[in-house]
């Protein structure tokens, strides 16, 4: 199997400027004479949230949902809600995933979206996903609603996907987020009549946006909505693309490098193969940016005011230049150059870096440091290689097809030890 | 968590990632008289590097969590 298949570009950014050099794509997501391009057809479920919006009104909103994205946060995420719910997610197929060989056999897909669906309900703010069948449900509905979302990159129709999606929307907010939203109203008002302590209050987005009475924007009463549309998307996403990658280079590297094979259940090791992956290959085909003026990069690239760009970080993060003679290839041992995130541009740059970045990548001060947490793809990883993970040698990998993005559908293994 | 900065009295290093840092200036914004941008560099600069005011700790943990690369650390200054 080939993990580093060609980049192709969507039809999408057909007639943009296209923008693959490094020291380019790093100038633009920094500067301040560019705002954000992408969704624009998807803008119908992520207007007006922090991911479309820029200067002070974007800081203000970062700063209230500073307490969604603490340490502590990351924290209990990781521990409180993530390794229970891998733990339960294990003995379930170690009681009821063996084939007819006696060995459990699992797509990783769902699997990935099972372990991770606690968290993606704990940051949103959405309660009663307590049964199978509501379990099964939130997580079908969140999964659509991925799709819609990036529509941009849909190869489908369109108008249809966006059809879709809204309809999606529409059950996940009257099944499971307006009773959510609307605990929350209850209980944010003890708290303004001084009958709850502000630390009783959960910690999730939909408390901070009635807290700060944006669950109900006069004009715009959707705005709450495309704000859970984001956090209920993107608390997945980058895990659920990025991982079954981890496990083909690991996989092609533990054949030529067969010494390595034991270190796939150590985090140090794994972590670097996750950094090396998410820089191999970014959640989303491209990232548009729109110059607020006429702007001269310092390569002479000039971009005219108005003028919607297409970032390309594909080819920018196999620059040999920047990431050396082998940066196309996966290597586990690879430093990064000083001043550079291991995984390259992939979460972004600037103002708009994936505030989900460190769910996905652990927080740590130093190397040593265990108070940090590891990230949810390593946390994932290391249970997946304990449990003996292989790829199913039967059955192979389907890419996603009805998107342009670099990304499996269906990704079986075998857990041999389990 | 053990390392929160909330701990009163309890005494932080205010440290840069900068490998991370994009010079931003989120946390110059959020918490001033901690933070501030060398504009050459692009680089955030720490002017206490050591702080145990609860009142300013607030803040400085404000801007921690509202940097957007996560550049900035909380080191408790008996682990540093």
């Amino acid at each position: 199997m080939n993990a580093r298949t060609e980049f192709v570009a969507p039809p999408y950014v057909a007639n943009m400027q296209r923008v693959d050099s490094y020291a380019d794509i790093d100038e633009i997501l920094r500067s301040e004479d560019f705002m954000q391009g992408s969704h624009r057809e998807s803008g119908v479920f992520f207007n007006g949230s922090l991911l479309l919006i820029e200067g002070h009104e974007h800081m203000q909103r970062r700063q209230l949902f500073s307490s969604l994205v603490s340490r502590t946060a990351m924290h209990y995420y990781e521990t409180g809600a993530l390794v229970p719910v891998i733990d339960k997610v294990m003995q379930e197929l170690r009681d009821e995933g063996r084939g007819k060989d006696g060995l459990v056999h699992v797509d990783l897909i769902p699997l990935i979206r099972s372990m991770l669906y606690r968290i993606t309900a704990l940051v949103t703010g959405v309660d009663n996903v307590d049964t199978p069948q509501k379990t099964e449900r939130f997580r079908d509905l969140v999964d659509k609603l991925g799709v819609a979302v990036t529509v941009e990159w849909s190869t489908g129709d369109h108008e249809q996907v966006i059809r879709d999606g809204l309809e999606i929307r529409r059950q996940l907010i009257e099944e499971f987020l307006l009773p959510s939203l609307e605990r929350r109203r209850g209980l944010v008002s003890q708290f303004k009549e001084g009958k709850m302590a502000k630390d009783a209050l959960p910690t999730d987005l939909l408390t901070m946006l009635t807290l700060h009475g944006d669950d109900k924007r006069p004009g715009d009463e959707d705005y709450v909505w495309r704000e859970c549309a984001l956090f209920l998307v993107a608390s997945t996403q980058t895990t659920t693309h990025t991982l079954p990658h981890v496990i083909v280079h690991l996989t092609d590297w533990c054949k030529s490098h067969p010494e390595d094979a034991p270190k796939r259940t150590d985090a140090t090791f794994l972590r670097i193969a996750a950094m090396e992956s998410l820089r191999l290959h970014q959640p989303a085909p491209t990232l548009l940016r729109i110059a607020l003026k006429d702007v001269t990069l310092a390569s002479g690239r000039k971009i005219a005011k108005d003028e919607r760009v297409a970032l390309f970080f594909v080819p920018a993060n196999r620059e040999t230049a920047v990431f050396g003679p082998d940066a196309a290839e996966f290597n586990p041992y690879r430093v990064a150059p000083p001043r550079l995130s291991p995984w390259g541009l992939t979460f972004g740059g600037g103002v708009h870096t994936c505030i989900g970045r460190p769910l996905v990548t652990g927080m740590f001060n130093r190397p040593d440091d265990k108070s940090g947490t590891e990230g949810t793809m390593i946390r994932i990883l290391r249970t997946l290689y304990e449990a003996g993970a292989v790829m199913d040698p039967t059955k192979p990998p389907k890419r996603v097809a009805a998107s342009y993005h670099d990304a499996y559908e269906s990704f079986p293994l075998v857990l041999r030890s389990l | 968590m053990s390392s929160s900065p909330s701990t009163p009295r309890k005494a932080f290093r205010v440290v840069i990632d900068e490998n991370m840092c994009q010079g931003i200036g989120y946390c110059e914004r959020t918490c001033p008289s901690v933070f501030t941008v060398d504009k050459e560099r692009l680089m955030a600069v720490v002017k206490i590097p050591i702080v145990d005011d609860p009142t300013l700790l607030e803040q400085v943990e404000l801007a921690e969590q509202t940097c957007p690369t996560r550049a900035i650390a909380l080191i408790p200054v008996d682990e540093s």
